[in-house]
Parts: structure tokens; C-alpha cells; sequence
């Protein structure tokens, strides 16, 4: 009897740890896998859009929430102090660098005079933009 | 590490790698160095997380370091490309305006909108 409930015990202490493993292991599996898809995204969007400002978007935006995820999935599974800090440093430097990144790439693109695609409605970079022009005047150069 | 991880881990590299050659092919066909530029930094952003997936295939967390020192190399490039576009504006042979137009290529275009 009293080797029957230890043994009991020592199944329920094995089974909450094979669990506790195998939601670990599928929770990093599931960040693996989005994080991969939006990487692939964005390539796939730097490929098929047609501009380069909309190409800028897709692989900043797609790009870093990919990456975002990937090193969410390394503290899932690695789950100590030097991985989670390391990642969260990560993805702070990665979220904070990257639109700063593309914003330096689109302004001297821009300035340079990349046109933008023939289906784009607005610019408000431009002068002659209807609706800057309507709502304050033209600045004087 | 388990089966579920090594499977999901294949997968992963395996989209990856897809992503990286769409990069590559708009490195290879961009119509202008912006162009090249941002492709330069989506494949510099797949590479960081491609040292996370080795970091969770291998169980070795030092290559999360390596994360940080690659985004802090790859901003750092980018913006001196942004600032070397933004000094030499127009005036070297990779910027064409008439290629940088970009017509586009994965759609036909509505000739007359209005």
C-alpha cells in the first residue's frame, strides 16, 4: 500500500514534468514557426511590392516581428536569467533600431527622388500634395 | 531536445532560407541602391533570427549575444548607407530616376484611375 501511493506519487511528479516539458517545448515549437512565417513574409514582400517605400514597410515591419518572435521562442525554451536577458536586449535594440533605420533610408530616398508607385494617393512630402496644400500654405524657399 | 523541436526548428530554417532568397533576388534586381540597401537589411534581420533558431537547435544560449551584436552591426550599417545616399544625392551612376520609377512588375497597373 505505502509502495503502491509512492509510486503514485513519484507518476503524478514524473507526468507534471513531462507536461511541463512538452508545453514548453510546444509553446517555443509555435514561436518557431510564426516567427519564421512572418521572416518569410516579409521577403516575400520585399520581392512583390511594387515600390520601394512599400518595400521598406515589409521588411521592416514583417522583418522585426519575426525576429521578435524567434527570440521570444530562445527564452521559452531556454527560460534563465543570461537568455532572457540577452533576448529581451534583443528585441528592445531591434524594436527601437529598426524604424529608426528605415526612416534614414526612406528621407534620403526620398530627397534623392525615388518616385513612388503610380497607385500611391498621398504624399505629404511633397509640395504640391493636395491635401498639405489645402490645409496650410506653401512654405517659401 | 526533443522530436517536436528539432522538426519545428528544420521548419523554421527551412522558411528561413526561402525568405533569404527572396532578399537576395531583390538584391540582385533592385532598381536602385535604396533598393539594395533595404533588401541588405531584411537579409541582416533573418540572419539574427537564424542565430536564434541555431542558438534553441544547439542548447547553447551564448549565440543570443550574438543576436545583439548583429542588430547593433546591421543598424549601424544601415544608417551610414542612409547617410551616404542622403550626401551624394542624384549625382552617382547607381540611381536612375527613370529605373527607380519601378513600373511595377507583379500587377498590371489601371491605366486611368479617374
Amino acid at each position: 500500500m505505502c509502495s503502491n501511493t509512492k509510486g503514485a506519487l513519484v507518476n503524478d511528479a514524473t507526468l507534471t514534468l513531462l507536461s511541463a516539458s512538452l508545453l514548453q517545448d510546444g509553446a517555443t515549437s509555435a514561436l518557431l514557426i510564426c516567427g519564421a512565417t512572418f521572416c518569410l513574409l516579409g521577403g516575400v514582400g520585399m520581392a512583390r511590392m511594387p515600390d520601394l517605400y512599400t518595400r521598406i514597410q515589409a521588411a521592416t515591419k514583417a522583418g522585426t516581428l519575426g525576429v521578435a518572435l524567434l527570440m521570444l521562442a530562445a527564452i521559452v525554451h531556454f527560460a534563465t536569467l543570461d537568455a532572457i536577458v540577452s533576448g529581451s536586449l534583443a528585441i528592445v535594440f531591434l524594436f527601437l533600431t529598426a524604424p529608426v533605420a528605415a526612416h534614414v533610408i526612406a528621407r534620403a530616398s526620398h530627397r534623392m527622388g525615388v518616385q513612388a508607385s503610380r497607385r500611391t494617393v498621398i504624399d505629404q512630402l511633397n509640395d504640391d500634395s493636395p491635401s498639405l496644400s489645402s490645409h496650410d500654405p506653401p512654405q517659401t524657399r | 531536445m526533443s522530436d517536436l523541436l528539432t522538426i519545428s526548428s528544420w521548419i523554421a530554417g527551412v522558411l528561413m532560407a526561402l525568405g533569404t532568397l527572396l532578399g537576395i533576388l531583390r538584391i540582385a534586381r533592385g532598381p536602385g541602391l535604396a533598393d539594395r540597401i533595404i533588401a541588405l537589411d531584411l537579409v541582416g534581420t533573418i540572419a539574427i533570427g537564424a542565430s536564434a533558431i541555431f542558438a534553441i537547435s544547439t542548447g547553447e544560449p551564448v549565440y543570443l549575444l550574438m543576436c545583439v551584436v548583429l542588430g547593433l552591426l546591421l543598424f549601424v550599417g544601415t544608417v551610414a548607407a542612409g547617410y551616404y545616399l542622403l550626401t551624394t544625392k542624384g549625382d552617382n551612376i547607381m540611381h536612375d530616376p527613370k529605373l527607380s520609377s519601378s513600373p511595377i512588375q507583379c500587377a498590371p497597373t489601371p491605366k486611368a484611375r479617374s
